[in-house]
C-alpha cells in the first residue's frame, strides 16, 4: 500500500512539474513575442522613417519641362511606408504577443523590402533588406513565421518578377525563373535560421523544466520550513507562557499571602458576628461596620484575583486595545505589591499622577508582562541587599510615554549589559530565572514600535521603556 | 476558427489589400511611358550636328534635373562597355529658354562628362530633340552608319530603374551583330517640355 501511495505520489509531482513547466514555456514565449513584437514597432517605425529619407534624398521632384513638382515617391514612401508601418504598430500597442502581430510584422517587412527596392531604384543593394528582415521573423524563434515570411517572399518575387521584374530584382532581371534562384538563396538562409529556431524552442522548454523541478523542490522545501517554523513557533510560545508563569509562580507566596490576611479578616468579622448573634447584642452600626470590611475586603481579594488572571492568560493572538495607564499598571502593582511588602520592599508608585489618566494603544497582557518580568528581576537583585526599594516613574513625552524602573541596586555591569538582552541569559542560580525575561520583552517592545533600554546614567538599576501612545504601523 | 473570427483578422485582410493596393499603384506609375514625337527615321539634315559615318550613332535626350537621367546613363556606361567602339555617342541636355547658362549643371552632367566616346550638349529650347521627335527625357535614337533609324526609345525598363532591359539589350544586339531584337521601346521619364511648350511643338 505504501509503495502504491509513493508511486501516485511520484505521479502528481510529474504532472505538476510537468504543468509548470507548460506554463513557464508559455510564460516565457509569450515575453519572447512582446519583446520582439517591441523590437518590430521599433524597426517599423524607424523604416517608415527611411522610406521617406530615401525618397526625398534619390528622387525628391519630377520635371516637366523647367517647372518641377513633388515626385510621387515621396507620398509613394509616406503613404505606403504609413500603411505598412501603422497596422501593426497598433496591433502590437493592442495586444503585445498576439500570434497575428507576427504575420502582420511579417507581412510588413516583405512589403517594405519591395517598396525600398522601388524608391532606391533597384539598387541591389536594397536586397539585403530581404536576408535582414528574414533574420528578425527567426527571432520569434517560430518555424511556422519563419516559412510564412519565406513564402511571402517567394511569391511576391514570384508574382512581380512576372509582371514587373524590376521593382523585385532590380538589376538582375534577366530570366523569368529568376524568383526560382532568389527563393533558393531564401531556402538556404531559412534552413540556418530555421535550425536556430528549433533550437531556440528546445532550450526554452529545457530551461522550463529545470524552473519547474526547481521551484517544485523550493515549494517542497517550503513545506517543511513551515512545518518546522510551526514547531518552533509553537515551542516558543510554550516558553514565553512557560516563562510567565516562572514570573508569576516567582510573585504567587506574595498573592497566597495577600489572600490568606483578607481571609483571616473575613472569618474572624464573620465570628465576631456570629457571636454577637448568639448573645443577641446586634448593633446595627456594629454590623455594617463589619459587613463594610468584609466587603472591602473581597474586593481586595478579587482585584488580586483578577489581575492574576489577566497576566495568567494565553497571549497568542492578542490585538491591541486602548488601554489607561493606571487600569495597566493596577494589574501589575496588585500581583506584585504584597510580595514586596512582606518582604520589606518598598515598592513606590505614584497612581494618583494624572499621567496615568492617559491611555495607550497595546497588548495590555503582554506589556503587564514586561513589568512583571521587570519587577521580579529587581526582587531577585535586591532581595539581599540592606536597602531595598522599587520605584516606578512614568513621564509624558508627547508622542510616547516614558516608563522608567528603578531599584537600589547598583545597576548592570557594562559587560553583561548586552548578554542580559539574549535569549537564556541569566544571572540567577539555576532553577530560579528562565533567562527568558528581558529578551521577550525587548520583543514585545519592538512589536509595539517602542523602545527599552537601560539607563546608565543613573547610579542605580534603571531601566527604559519607551512605547508609542498610538500603535504604528508595521 | 476563433482567430478567423477575430476582428483582427478582418482589419489585416484590409490592410494587406490597401498595401498592395498602394505597392500596385506605384508600380503602375514606375511603369507609365512617356510622351513620344514623331521620331526622325533618318539622320536629320537641319541640325548643327554631323553624324560619324564609320559607326552607329546614338542620340541621347535627357532633362539635367531628372531623377531618371542618371538609370539612364548608368546603363548608357554599360552598353558603351558592351559595344566598345562601335558607337558614337552625343548627349543633349534639355536647356528651357529663360533660364540661366548653368541651368543644366549637376550630378546626371558630371556623370554624362565622364562617358568615354561621348560628346554632351545643352540643347537650348529642346529645339534639337524637336528635330529628332524626342519628348521624354531618357529617349535614345540610334542610327546606322547609314544614317537610318535601328532603335528608339529607352534604356531603363521603368522609371529611374537601373538594370538590364530590352533597350539596352537591342541596340547592343544590333551594334555588335547587326541584328535588332526590337526597334521600339517605351521611354520612361520626366517631361521634357511644358504644357505650353508641348503644344507648339505639335503645331
Amino acid at each position: 500500500m505504501v509503495g502504491s501511495n509513493s508511486l501516485v505520489g511520484l505521479d502528481e509531482i510529474q504532472l505538476k512539474i510537468s504543468q509548470n513547466s507548460k506554463k513557464l514555456f508559455f510564460d516565457s514565449y509569450k515575453q519572447l513575442c512582446i519583446d520582439n513584437d517591441r523590437v518590430f514597432a521599433v524597426l517599423l517605425g524607424l523604416q517608415w522613417i527611411a522610406a521617406i529619407v530615401v525618397a526625398v534624398v534619390i528622387s525628391p521632384k519630377t520635371w516637366i519641362g523647367a517647372q518641377d513638382l513633388v515626385n510621387v515617391h515621396i507620398y509613394a514612401a509616406a503613404i505606403i511606408g504609413g500603411l505598412l508601418s501603422i497596422f501593426p504598430i497598433y496591433l502590437i500597442w493592442k495586444n503585445p504577443g498576439a500570434e497575428i502581430n507576427r504575420y502582420a510584422n511579417v507581412i510588413a517587412q516583405g512589403l517594405y523590402s519591395a517598396l525600398f527596392i522601388h524608391l532606391s531604384g533597384g539598387r541591389i543593394e536594397t536586397h539585403f533588406h530581404v536576408f535582414g528582415s528574414l533574420a528578425f521573423f527567426a527571432f520569434y524563434r517560430d518555424i511556422k513565421v519563419l516559412l510564412v515570411g519565406s513564402i511571402i517572399v517567394t511569391v511576391d518575387h514570384l508574382i512581380r518578377g512576372i509582371w514587373f521584374p524590376q521593382s523585385a530584382f532590380g538589376v538582375l532581371a534577366q530570366a523569368d525563373w529568376k524568383w526560382v534562384e532568389h527563393a533558393a538563396w531564401v531556402m538556404f538562409e531559412d534552413f540556418f535560421l530555421g535550425y536556430t529556431c528549433i533550437r531556440g524552442i528546445k532550450e526554452m522548454k529545457l530551461v522550463a523544466q529545470k524552473t519547474a523541478e526547481v521551484m517544485m523542490q523550493h515549494e517542497h522545501a517550503e513545506e517543511i520550513i513551515k512545518k518546522r517554523t510551526d514547531t518552533i513557533k509553537d515551542q516558543q510560545m510554550n516558553l514565553v507562557h512557560a516563562s510567565k508563569m516562572s514570573a508569576l509562580g516567582e510573585m504567587a507566596g506574595g498573592i497566597a499571602h495577600e489572600i490568606n490576611n483578607p481571609l483571616t479578616i473575613i472569618s474572624s468579622t464573620c465570628s465576631f458576628l456570629k457571636k454577637l448573634v448568639a448573645k443577641e447584642q446586634l448593633d446595627p452600626v456594629v454590623v455594617k461596620k463589619c459587613l463594610d470590611d468584609i466587603d472591602k475586603t473581597i474586593f481586595r481579594i478579587a482585584k488580586i484575583i483578577q489581575g492574576l488572571k489577566t497576566v495568567s492568560r494565553d497571549t497568542s493572538g492578542e490585538e491591541f486595545i486602548s488601554v489607561k495607564l493606571r487600569d495597566l499598571m493596577d494589574d501589575v502593582v496588585g500581583l506584585c505589591s504584597e510580595k514586596f511588602k512582606n518582604h520589606g520592599i518598598s515598592f513606590i508608585i505614584d497612581l494618583s499622577h494624572p499621567v496615568y489618566d492617559q491611555t495607550i494603544e497595546c497588548r495590555r497582557i503582554q506589556i503587564s508582562q514586561i513589568f512583571i518580568n521587570l519587577l521580579a528581576n529587581s526582587y531577585d537583585a535586591i532581595e539581599n541587599l540592606p536597602e531595598r526599594w522599587i520605584r516606578i516613574e512614568c513621564k509624558d513625552l508627547t508622542d510616547t510615554i516614558e516608563f522608567k524602573i528603578f531599584d537600589s541596586g547598583q545597576g548592570i555591569p557594562l559587560d553583561i549589559q548586552e548578554k542580559v538582552f539574549q535569549p537564556f541569559f541569566t544571572t540567577k542560580p539555576i532553577g530560579k530565572g528562565t533567562g527568558l525575561g528581558l529578551s521577550l520583552s525587548i520583543s514585545i517592545v519592538k512589536d509595539h514600535c517602542g523602545i527599552f533600554s537601560i539607563d546608565n546614567e543613573n547610579p542605580n538599576t534603571c531601566f527604559v521603556m519607551r512605547l508609542p501612545y498610538v500603535r504604528k504601523a508595521a | 476558427m476563433k482567430f478567423m473570427k477575430d476582428i483582427n483578422f478582418l482589419m489585416a485582410v484590409i490592410w494587406l489589400v490597401l498595401c498592395l493596393a498602394g505597392l500596385s499603384a506605384l508600380n503602375w506609375y514606375k511603369l507609365l511611358p512617356g510622351p513620344v514625337g514623331k521620331i526622325s527615321v533618318f539622320w536629320p539634315h537641319n541640325i548643327p550636328l554631323e553624324r560619324d559615318r564609320s559607326v552607329y550613332n546614338l542620340v541621347l535626350f535627357a532633362h539635367p534635373k531628372c531623377e531618371c537621367t542618371h538609370a539612364s546613363l548608368i546603363e548608357l556606361e554599360k552598353l558603351l562597355i558592351e559595344t566598345k567602339k562601335k558607337m558614337k555617342v552625343v548627349i543633349f541636355f534639355y536647356h528651357p529658354k529663360g533660364t540661366e547658362p548653368g541651368w543644366t549643371s549637376g550630378d546626371s552632367k558630371d556623370l554624362s562628362l565622364k562617358l568615354k566616346m561621348t560628346e554632351v550638349y545643352d540643347d537650348r529650347g529642346g529645339e534639337i530633340a524637336r528635330r529628332f521627335g524626342a519628348m521624354t527625357s531618357g529617349q535614345v535614337m540610334v542610327y546606322n552608319p547609314d544614317g537610318k533609324l535601328v532603335f528608339a526609345g529607352g534604356i531603363t525598363e521603368s522609371r529611374g530603374h537601373i538594370g538590364s532591359n530590352p533597350g539596352t539589350r537591342s541596340i547592343a544586339s544590333v551594334v555588335t551583330k547587326g541584328v535588332p531584337i526590337i526597334s521600339n521601346q517605351n521611354t520612361f521619364g520626366c517631361l521634357l517640355f511644358s504644357e505650353q511648350e508641348m503644344k507648339e511643338y505639335q503645331r
